[in-house]
């Protein structure tokens, strides 16, 4: 007898997803989960900084907490519009320290994104991840872990509800194309890609 | 929209001089600087301007001119406490007055929202100024308009009181004021002088460029505060005393826990105190007396203004918790400072806006507790400069409270580079496949020659670092990476 998914009028659930809603890498779908963004790159900080500034627009506050010692480039997001009085950077190098901020900036349910930059290496234990995405889901908040590991390494945890893997396309000093390869999505199933176009740096800075 | 009250009471510290003598007020009165023939007349009344008299001229040369001048001087303090029974008199009438740490006889006033309960101004503002002549004898003009710089330049160079319904009225009556009657220096009024600018106007007309050049720092500030690019700080004005609480332990404690209960039985009669006055608390000040150590001081700030005990508990505890003594506490002193202005008062004066999709005091209050357990400098915020070198050009402070965002539409999505404020060494310089540069900076003999050639290199794993070649001590190093 013939499985009936493979009859050919017959569709999986997710594929129906998928075509509803492509892929897309932003705020509406990163809400009420937790999500990883990883790369060997650092295409994930222009990302990051791009759904900081969706957020803002969207009236929200946003949050980055990581080391100042690796932060983003700020002259670099001039032209993104991102009110920086408005951004708090918690400057925390330590994995389980960062973790444990954005637990209670999470659990104020006041921002809408809080990115946790991590260190290469870093472990955050289960309960602690746990929490969190209890408190993303209650408080309707985005929580992005950006970490630095190639594709093939696990996510952060099994409460990961979404990770894409970021690299750079096409590497031009002027034209940058960011590849986002979805490689675990607990919604509508991984495999998909999602493409995003960035300008250059301008001369020197 | 704001609304601020000037009040200026000119030749303040002549005014105070007249109350303890009335009788001078009739006849020529002047104020000197020290009680000296030759001490300089600083302070004028009208009949002694009428009769030739002016400021800096010494005593005795002002008396052989006018034998019946009356003339005195008058302590500072005396002054200051006058300035600051005037100040809380003033608070019956806003919730926030300020005095000017400077000139005395200078206050502001929040008038935002007084107008749903004043049909006019005059109203709200004739009762205040007859009051302050009944009980004063003080004589003083009030402007109320929209800008604090504004309606100084008015009320400080105008006679009359008055109030503008629309921020342009305003500004036309500030371009009018003449700038030598504002509080500026001798060297800036000959300045001015010399370059033929009376008014405000003819000071704004100058292009902003250049102008830190050319003017001393109180003029550009002036400009700039003028034409709205800045705003006069605000500095409330205090009418209670910090409240105080302290023990003295027999014993050295080194018991953070012990600690921690000890403030707790202090904070109880402390916020009593100030629910008393009608005040609450916006930073508790924790002082601890080390035995054979220099002592400690600790601030715990909440997110706002408040009474709860079980907040600030929590603070406390979390800045205890990560507070390291190196000896053992022998007193510990807790200091409460209020506020008199309460927020949510002037929030109900100013009419709240939309109400936030997200609680901003929640979001305040998170920070705090991330500042009260990673210490204040973990919390901050940029803030972009223009900087020659690339690590300058933005810097990282801390800041009190996070507004709400108002992001700007977005004009240039540019990728944006991880960022290592203290460039990473490399050892070698990796395969590039593509390559763009230098672009060199070098500078800084003054100080610390410089002398670094930038380059853009895409390696073969599809990284694009930027490097530069430090040529004085001959290394190449990351300083960022798209």
């Amino acid at each position: 007898m013939a499985s009936l998914i493979s009859l050919p009028h017959i569709q999986r659930a997710t594929e129906l997803e998928r075509r509803e809603s492509e892929a897309r890498w932003d705020l509406s779908t990163l809400k009420g989960k937790l999500s990883e963004l990883s790369g060997q790159s650092a295409a994930g900080v222009s990302v990051a900084l791009r759904l900081i500034a969706q957020t803002q627009r969207g009236g929200e506050p946003a949050a980055w907490i990581g080391s100042t010692s690796r932060l983003f480039y700020p002259p670099d997001a001039v032209g993104w519009g991102i009110d920086w009085e408005a951004l708090p950077i918690i400057g925390l190098g330590d994995a389980r320290q960062a973790a444990r901020a954005a637990d209670k900036l999470l659990r104020s349910g006041a921002f809408g994104l809080v990115v946790v930059d991590l260190p290469p290496r870093a472990f955050v234990p289960a309960p602690l991840l746990g929490r969190l995405m209890h408190l993303a889901e209650t408080h309707r908040s985005a929580l992005l872990f950006l970490t630095q590991k190639p594709s093939t390494e696990d996510s952060l945890s099994s409460l990961i509800a979404l990770r894409a893997q970021a690299s750079w396309a096409s590497v031009d000093a002027r034209q940058l194309r960011a590849q986002l390869d979805i490689i675990k999505d607990k919604r509508r199933g991984p495999g998909h890609q999602h493409l995003e176009d960035y300008h250059g740096p301008l001369g020197l800075h | 929209m704001d609304r601020w009250a000037c009040i200026n009471a000119a030749d303040f510290a002549l005014q105070v001089l007249l109350r303890t003598h009335p009788q001078w007020r009739q006849e020529p009165a002047a104020l000197l600087d020290r009680d000296h023939p030759q001490g300089k007349l600083v302070g004028l009344n009208m009949a002694a301007r009428q009769a030739g008299l002016h400021s800096g001229m010494r005593y005795g040369e002002a008396l052989a001119l006018l034998p019946a001048l009356r003339a005195g001087t008058i302590a500072h303090e005396e002054v200051e406490a006058v300035a600051d029974a005037i100040a809380r008199v003033l608070c019956d009438y806003a919730p926030q007055v300020e005095r000017h740490e400077e000139i005395a006889g200078l206050f502001w006033l929040n008038a935002s929202g007084l107008s749903k309960l004043y049909p006019s101004w005059r109203l709200w503002a004739e009762p205040l100024r007859n009051r302050l002549k009944e009980r004063f004898e003080i004589r003083v003009t009030l402007v109320v308009g929209f800008r604090r710089a504004l309606t100084y330049v008015i009320a400080r160079t105008s006679r009359s009181s008055g109030a503008f319904d629309t921020p342009e009225a305003e500004i036309l009556a500030a371009r009018e004021a003449p700038l030598s009657e504002l509080d500026l220096s001798r060297s800036d009024r000959e300045l001015l002088a010399h370059l033929n600018l009376r008014t405000l106007s003819d000071l704004l007309a100058l292009p902003a460029r250049g102008l830190k050049r050319r003017l001393s720092p109180a003029l550009v500030e002036l400009y700039h505060q003028a034409r709205g690019d800045r705003e006069l700080p605000i500095r409330p004005f205090r009418i209670e005393e910090p409240t105080r609480a302290s023990q003295h332990l027999d014993y050295a404690e080194r018991d953070t826990h012990r600690l921690l209960f000890l403030i707790k039985g202090h904070l109880h009669p402390l916020l009593q105190r100030l629910e008393q006055a009608n005040d609450k608390l916006v930073a508790l000040e924790l002082h601890f007396e080390l035995e054979r150590h220099p002592a400690l001081t600790e601030r715990v700030e909440p997110a706002q203004p408040t009474l709860d005990a079980l907040t600030l508990s929590d603070l406390i505890r979390l800045q205890l918790e990560r507070l390291e003594l190196p000896a053992g506490v022998t007193q510990v002193t807790l200091t409460a400072h209020s506020e008199k202005a309460r927020s949510e008062q002037l929030r109900l004066f100013m009419g709240s806006d939309e109400p936030a999709a997200r609680d901003m005091d929640a979001a305040n209050r998170a920070l705090a507790r991330l500042r009260a357990q990673f210490g204040v400098e973990a919390v901050q915020r940029v803030r972009l400069r223009q900087a020659h070198l690339p690590e300058g050009r933005f810097l990282l402070e801390p800041f009190d409270a996070l507004p709400l965002p108002t992001a700007s539409a977005l004009s240039v999505s540019q990728a944006v580079r991880r960022f290592y404020p203290t460039p990473l060494r490399l050892r070698g310089l990796p395969q590039a496949r593509k390559r763009e540069g230098p672009h060199t900076i070098c500078g800084g003999w003054w100080v610390r020659e410089l002398h670094r050639d930038y380059h853009l290199i895409a390696t073969h794993d599809h990284r694009l670092l930027w490097v530069f070649y430090d040529h004085r001590r001959h290394r190449w190093y990351v300083h960022a990476e798209f």
